[in-house]
């Protein structure tokens, strides 16, 4: 029977660090997909994947609600990505695009996609990523999220709509004449 | 249907979630309406989209190489190196922090590079010793002349031990939650003995490490040590109770080196000072080796030559020879749990929704049952605990997530067995849902029986002393362990006086259905029980 997250980081807490291999198992996808999104590259996405867990597990005890494992982990992330971006920042400034930089081998599978989730906002976000990356059904995100399961389907919904809206607007960016 | 509502219902749509009259309607109108009917088709394409991305993206297997970076890190100088920079205590501008990370190159390892205060240091240990999966350790005792040289390893809840006289092995020692294996090399043979996990608290102070809390510990005026080439910050526990044992009685503190760059202890020494002296004397040493290498599972299976007799002492857990345990109902058999916590065994809980909760509880020191003290000190006894308790070293609050009135009925023993049931009756919600955790908080004492027996001395020490006493408490979810019967075992538990305690709180429940206007709800509450709780459920429908 697998555990809440609650109850694997109170294992961990307890003197099991194993027990974090399984929240990693849990989390990876989504986070994966979010930080591929945020940095257009999935080696750099593995690496700030790696380098958030690690910071999330030396920074457990001081997690607080122990139910929002997931939001507090994707702070982590974000700041993990910005560190990254800014890095690549430092890069570009040697006068090479991200686009020229980086190599068709090199873009995640669905760069796009993943980068237009990893511009939603946070509420959306989270819903698309515990749904699909997490593989949750829709009544369990509620549980989750500690919300009712129709404020799940009108984030997700939500989420569709700027989904679209992004992927659209990508897709004409990539139509225009270079 | 108009297409702006069948629109803000596609994802319930897609994921399932209309009532089926509802899904009929949107059906009907897709099949209608082709604007609807395309955006229903980009809405699937988006999700097998998000679908497909997810997949591929969970090829990718970060847990292994995650965890093997954490354990790096546990002694990586470059995480100090951050800390120490973080740190605002040190106060380093950016050409000093050029300047330190040279000469950090240079020296590593070496003591300049660790300037952490006294409490970062016991917060890093605490967090080296949640990591660490086990314990490997050498204990001494000095001054007595037939001690072993003990070596033992501990992971989780299991202990494999050797004892060693002048290099050479004589004896070795299994022991987990279910038993105790001694074989005796010199006479060539083997005891087993009733679990005893207290056993782990007794074993040199391991148990403190456990739960190791920076909080308890002080450091010492001069509170680092040069040994061998290596720094230490040396730490000690003041007031860790009175010894008593080995010819030898006193007031106790602790000591504890810790490896300044592990962060983890290297030894730990208990220090006696006998009445009306004040000389403190090394009682316990204990050294850890902390294995390179993982445990091996081995290491905790008991073995020992086929030909060595076995002396069974174990006085419970099978049912008697000839006897057929009695048979159990599956609806009132909770999910199994062996859930060991300091001081005690928590074996079952069984909650009923209509507001009965009852723990079976083993302790693992044997301890007299008895009338409890008042406690009077706030801090040990917070939520001002009274009344009859049993063992006498046991005091438990069960509290739930939610403000939930629990009352405590009784408790009892089980039959041939150092276990106990502890009876509680709680305010159930109104659609007699359960709140999802409870905490089981309690006080133990934290010396055991003296080994003459005497329950008068330990009477004496124990009940009139607060700081005997210890605030424990564990949480566990509930979900798995609601029934819709009461366990019939608990009637047959010579002093719980189950019929007696459980009557009024059933009538309770009875009335309560009536006011609701709802008796069948008492009759089916009834028929779900067994032979036992049904008798008294038919006298009091009887009676109403």
């Amino acid at each position: 029977m697998s555990l809440s997250d609650r109850e694997y980081i109170e294992r961990c807490l307890d003197g099991h660090p194993e027990a974090f291999g399984e929240l990693v198992q849990r989390h990876q996808t989504a986070l994966l997909s979010f930080l591929a999104g945020r940095l257009g590259s999935r080696e750099r996405a593995e690496d700030a994947a790696q380098e958030t867990f690690v910071r999330a597990y030396f920074a457990l005890d001081r997690l607080k609600k122990r139910d929002s494992f997931f939001p507090w982990l994707f702070g982590i992330a974000s700041r993990v990505a910005k560190e990254g971006q800014r890095a690549e920042q430092r890069q570009r400034d040697l006068a090479q695009t991200v686009a020229e930089r980086t190599s068709k081998h090199d873009l995640p599978d669905d760069y796009p996609l993943q980068q237009a989730l990893s511009r939603l906002a946070e509420p959306y976000r989270e819903v698309v990523l515990l749904r699909y990356y997490t593989g949750l059904s829709c009544a369990e995100v509620a549980e989750q999220l500690t919300i009712p399961v129709g404020t799940v389907t009108k984030r997700l919904s939500r989420a569709y709509a700027m989904l679209r809206e992004s992927l659209r607007q990508c897709d004409r960016r990539d139509d225009r004449p270079r | 249907m108009k297409c702006s509502e069948c629109q803000e219902e596609l994802i319930g749509y897609l994921e399932g979630l209309l009532e089926r009259d509802r899904q009929a309607e949107v059906d009907r109108h897709l099949r209608e309406c082709s604007v609807c009917r395309a955006e229903a088709d980009a809405h699937v394409h988006l999700r097998d989209r998000l679908i497909d991305d997810g997949k591929a993206l969970a090829q990718v297997q970060l847990a292994p190489q995650v965890m093997a970076r954490i354990a790096e890190e546990q002694a990586s100088w470059r995480r100090r190196l951050a800390m120490v920079m973080r740190s605002p205590k040190t106060r380093i501008g950016l050409a000093a922090a050029a300047a330190l990370v040279v000469a950090l190159f240079v020296i590593l390892p070496g003591p300049q590079m660790s300037r952490l205060s006294a409490d970062e240091v016991l917060d890093r240990t605490a967090q080296a010793l949640r990591s660490v999966k086990a314990y490997h350790y050498e204990m001494r005792t000095p001054g007595v002349p037939s001690a072993l040289l003990r070596e033992i390893w501990t992971q989780g809840d299991r202990i494999y031990a050797r004892g060693l006289r002048e290099g050479q092995l004589v004896a070795e020692f299994w022991a987990d939650p279910t038993r105790i294996v001694r074989y005796d090399r010199e006479t060539n043979k083997v005891t087993i003995s009733d679990a005893h996990p207290g056993l782990l608290r007794a074993m040199g102070g391991i148990a403190m490490l456990r739960n190791f809390k920076p909080e308890d510990w002080q450091p010492l005026p001069d509170s680092r040590a040069k040994h061998e080439g290596r720094w230490y910050r040396v730490f000690e526990l003041p007031g860790t109770g009175t010894f008593r044992g080995m010819g030898r009685s006193g007031e106790t503190k602790m000591r504890l080196w810790v490896d300044e760059q592990k962060y983890l202890p290297v030894r730990l020494e208990g220090q006696l000072r006998p009445p009306e002296t004040s000389e403190w004397e090394r009682f316990l040493e204990v050294d850890f080796l902390w294995d390179e290498e993982e445990v091996r599972e081995a290491l905790f299976e008991p073995s020992y030559p086929e030909t060595a007799p076995v002396d069974d002492q174990r006085q419970f857990l099978e049912p008697e020879a000839g006897q057929e345990a009695p048979p159990v109902a599956p609806e009132e058999v909770a999910t199994p749990i062996v859930s060991v916590k300091p001081g005690l065994t928590l074996e079952k809980l069984w909650i009923h929704p209509v507001g009965v909760l009852i723990l079976r509880i083993a302790p693992h020191d044997r301890l007299p049952f008895g009338e409890p003290p008042e406690l009077e000190d706030p801090e040990k006894n917070p939520w001002g605990l009274k009344g009859e308790e049993i063992p006498l070293a046991l005091k438990g609050q069960v509290i739930f997530e939610e403000p939930v009135e629990v009352r405590r009925l009784g408790a009892g023993g089980v039959p041939k067995r150092w276990a106990g049931y502890l009876v509680y009756e709680f305010e159930p919600k109104a659609d007699e849902t359960v709140p999802d955790t409870l905490t089981f908080r309690y006080l133990l004492a934290r010396r055991s029986l003296p080994s003459d027996g005497s329950l008068q001395a330990y009477k004496d020490a124990v009940l009139k002393d607060p700081s005997a006493w210890h605030l424990y408490e564990f949480t566990v979810p509930t979900e798995d362990y609601i029934v819709n019967r009461i366990p019939e075992e608990i009637y047959a538990s010579p002093n719980l006086y189950a019929e007696k305690i459980l009557f009024p709180a059933l009538k309770r429940i009875v009335e309560r259905y009536q006011a609701q206007g709802q008796p069948e709800k008492a009759v089916a509450f009834m028929e779900a029980q067994g032979p036992n709780t049904r008798r008294l459920l038919e006298k009091l429908l009887e009676t109403e």
